[in-house]
């Protein structure tokens, strides 16, 4: 049985490669082929582990390949494993992009870019189910790059307006910059234990325990949109609604959270890092929900909605809470999708609504603003409309003095090594 | 002998094809010429008998292909192959052919040498039927190598500074890198490519094999994020090219300086997805400024993928395999290198993910700033990609992805040439 845990990943990889390999050939595919084709890989992905969910009763089942390559004493194997905690997010995931893949067939009909969503969708799904049932961190990164690519190329959806564009351009620099963490934590795990397992660290010392548990911590905060890496998230929202459901309201933003919970054993030898987690969370949770009750439109609100209960999730975790997480996570992932999905049609509903109830409803969700002072109010207001100043600190303590040396070096090179262009000036 | 004697009947079929396309007019014909040698140039190194171990000082032998040099000749015939094919009609009516294939004849003879000496006089012959092309800082650069490389060989252990100060004129390191944004800005963007694909430097030091260089590899470490950053700021695609090319090719070196196997086995895997991925993305960039007014720019979107799909395509995934994007021959290539560049050098190694991640986010961002956005010209009547740039982008493609898929069959090679190189009597 355990020849189905490749299954599940390699479904719907197949299906991106089919469907890529038929559009540069010059194949064109009907919506409803392209839809039909990413249904059955998703529909095989299911019944695996359907046929795997027994496992869950009887600790998980794990694959091993033989070497994807080696050199030397250094090797890179497969290795998955359907454990009990990630049975439920994998199941979850399938259903979930099986949902949005019903949703989208009607929502992205006839658009431009329809063949394209499906390709990404796809995508996504393989490196997503790699990210949870990776054996491996080294297994896992391959999972972790792919749904960071497919996420940014889905934000740059609508390609031709400067907004998306810019916001996936935003959302790839945080993405890359984190997962530097995940790169040296795998390369440090390597030398400190032989191999990228996170089940195997009994050989790890209280420091170098620590050293790698913060280096996961920081991969995970940039899936997972966590302070001081949240400023990407409302920018985000530029991408279309189905997927920013899968992305940032299901899956995608639960990945950094997943992560943790599979480094365990880890943050439990490591007691300071757990604290930093629970204080990432909690300034996280704060500053998303001051920020959502400030933006004016609904896909940014769900998604800083989202991002405060993923900073509880965090909070959770560093607490030690592991089981309370997992649920949170898996409930959260239902309720973020139907909100998302149904957010394009939130004033009909608001209107069906009102009419339904034969009059004005009072608006709800204002209880504990009331218990903040008037003047203390607009004060946080505006905070909340440049959500906490986070990125403006970013930029003017850290990003800014680099940008400024790298700007007056690129000045010297170009005076040095000028270039005339074709009906340009050189800048 | 019969091995020698193939190594010199596939350089010969170079230098007599150079002589029959000097005289071509009819551009089909150059090309075909040139696309039927650099075929017949690749076949013959694949099929040439593998000498043992590292020949290089051996003085019966003139030339030949050992197991150090394989790669490299290859790499060779696959950068003639991409060029000719992706060459606008424009470049090979100025000679671009014949100064090709002369050149990479001279390039080739430097690898199959047998002695300094003739090493030397290969890599001095190289760069001169470009030598019109070439900023007059590149030939001194080029002609000061030339001399420093055999005064220094021929003199031994007290020439060796010589040898280092060749390896890092020809490679491009800091501060000697100036050369390469002057090539990629003063020429055709695929003569440029052939002047820095050929890594002269990182050769000289897999061939001379001196463990006394592990300080090249901090250099080169701090050269790769040096043009790293500058990369992610520079807003002329030619300059940012060439710091990409810069930092990337820098890598070859830190694997090579790591002399552990997983850092030299890297490195040879990275050889040849440098020289894949940079030739495309510069006979694509090539390809696009033969078909606009202007030359490209980064300073806004330019909206191109909405009239060159496929170009944009083989652009992103050229890109993204140069920068390890998982599911490439390029992740496998750094992941090689990260684990051999941090175990022979703990607290610098660190560069190597963070260079990385640093040129992942210039490749996306001249990707959104070329192909994304609003489209800024009318280019109703242009062709996308036309069948000869097809098939060479889908034969690229196909090895890097294949490559990455099942890398097996190409590391026993990279593997043998780590025991050539630290086996060898000069180490």
């Amino acid at each position: 049985m355990t020849y189905l845990l490749p299954i599940v990943i390699a479904a719907p990889f197949l299906v991106f490669c089919l469907l890529g390999t038929l559009w540069l050939s010059g194949v064109a595919l009907s919506e409803k082929g392209i839809v039909a084709i990413t249904r059955v890989g998703l529909l095989v992905s299911t019944v695996c582990l359907l046929r795997l969910l027994p496992s869950f009763f009887t600790g998980g089942t794990r694959f091993h390949s033989a070497d994807w390559f080696r050199v030397g004493e250094y090797h890179f194997s497969i290795e998955l494993e359907l454990s009990r905690l990630a049975t439920f997010p994998s199941l979850l995931a399938v259903l979930l992009l099986g949902l949005i893949t019903h949703f989208s067939s009607r929502y992205i009909h006839r658009d431009r870019g329809f063949l394209r969503f499906f390709l990404m969708l796809n995508l996504f799904a393989s490196g997503i189910l790699t990210v949870f049932i990776g054996g491996a961190l080294d297994v896992m990164l391959v999972g972790w790059e792919l749904v960071g690519i497919s996420s940014v190329f889905l934000i740059a959806f609508f390609q031709e307006r400067e907004q998306p564009v810019a916001g996936a351009l935003r959302a790839f620099i945080t993405y890359r910059t984190c997962d530097i963490g995940l790169l040296v934590a795998i390369v440090l795990l390597h030398r400190f234990t032989g191999n990228a397992s996170l089940d195997d660290i009994s050989k790890l010392t209280s420091q170098q325990a620590t050293l790698v548990a913060c280096l996961l911590v920081l991969a995970s905060l940039g899936k997972s949109a966590q302070f001081p890496f949240s400023g990407w998230l409302p920018k985000a929202m530029e991408g279309p609604t189905p997927s920013s459901a899968a992305f940032y309201g299901a899956l995608s933003i639960h990945a950094g959270a997943f992560l943790l919970l599979k480094a365990r054993h880890l943050l439990e030898m490591s007691p300071a890092t757990c604290w930093v987690i629970v204080i990432i969370g909690a300034v996280t949770t704060l500053q998303a929900t001051l920020s959502s009750r400030a933006v004016a439109d609904a896909k940014s609100a769900l998604a800083l909605g989202a991002q405060a209960q993923v900073g509880l999730i965090f909070i959770e975790i560093g607490l030690g809470w592991d089981k309370l997480a997992l649920w949170h996570l898996c409930a959260h992932s239902v309720l973020r999708t139907l909100e998302f999905l149904r957010a394009p049609s939130t004033l009909h509903a608001y209107h069906s609504m009102h009419a339904a109830a034969g009059g004005h409803i009072p608006a709800t969700g204002q209880f504990y603003d009331r218990f903040i002072p008037e003047s203390l109010r607009l004060k946080l207001y505006r905070v909340a409309l440049d959500h906490g100043w986070v990125d403006t600190l970013l930029y003017r303590f850290f990003l800014g003095p680099l940008v400024a040396v790298v700007n007056i070096i690129l000045m010297a090179e170009q005076r040095m090594a000028p270039i005339q262009e074709k009906g340009l000036q050189d800048d | 002998m019969i091995s020698q004697l193939t190594v010199a009947l596939a350089i010969g079929t170079l230098l007599v094809s150079g002589v029959l396309t000097f005289f071509l007019k009819n551009v089909s014909s150059i090309r075909a010429v040139g696309f039927v040698t650099a075929l017949a140039n690749f076949v013959g190194v694949l099929l040439i008998p593998v000498a043992s171990g590292n020949t290089f000082g051996n003085q019966h032998i003139f030339i030949d292909v050992d197991q150090v040099n394989r790669i490299p000749m290859l790499a060779s015939s696959l950068l003639l192959f991409v060029t000719f094919l992706m060459a606008p009609d424009s470049a090979l009516r100025s000679g671009f052919v014949w100064k090709s294939l002369v050149s990479i004849a001279a390039t080739q003879l430097a690898y199959t040498a047998g002695s300094p000496w003739l090493m030397s006089l290969g890599i001095a012959i190289a760069w001169l039927p470009f030598y019109q092309e070439l900023s007059p800082v590149t030939r001194i650069t080029f002609a000061l190598a030339s001399v420093l490389l055999p005064v220094g060989l021929n003199l031994g252990d007290k020439g060796i500074w010589m040898v280092f100060a060749a390896i890092i004129l020809r490679k491009g390191l800091f501060p000697a890198h100036g050369w390469i944004t002057r090539t990629m800005g003063a020429g055709h963007w695929l003569t440029a490519m052939l002047v820095i694909n050929t890594h002269i430097g990182a050769f000289v030091l897999l061939r001379t094999s001196h463990t006394s260089a592990v300080w090249l590899t901090d250099l080169a470490l701090g050269t790769a994020v040096y043009a790293a950053a500058l990369g992610m700021r520079d807003l002329s695609p030619r300059r940012t090219l060439g710091w990409l090319s810069i930092s990337q090719s820098a890598f070859l070196l830190a694997g090579i300086g790591s002399q552990t196997s997983e850092g030299i086995a890297g490195s040879l895997l990275l050889w040849q997805v440098v020289v894949a991925s940079t030739t495309i993305l510069a006979g694509i960039m090539a390809a696009l400024e033969s078909r606009m007014s202007v030359s490209l720019t980064l300073k806004h979107s330019s909206g191109l993928a909405a009239r060159f799909p496929r170009l944009a395509v083989g652009f992103i995934i050229a890109g993204l395999a140069l920068v390890g994007a998982p599911m490439t021959l390029g992740f496998c290539a750094e992941d090689l290198l990260m684990h051999g560049t941090l175990a022979a050098h703990p607290r610098i190694g660190i560069l190597l993910p963070i260079a990385t991640a640093m040129n992942a986010i210039t490749v996306f961002r001249m990707f959104s700033r070329l192909f994304l956005g609003p489209v800024t010209e009318d280019l109703t009547d242009v062709p996308d990609a036309l069948p000869r740039e097809r098939l060479v982008m889908t034969a690229v493609i196909s090895f890097l992805i294949l490559g990455g898929l099942v890398p097996g069959w190409l590391l026993p090679k990279a593997a043998a040439t780590h025991d050539a190189v630290t086996t060898h009597p000069g180490n």
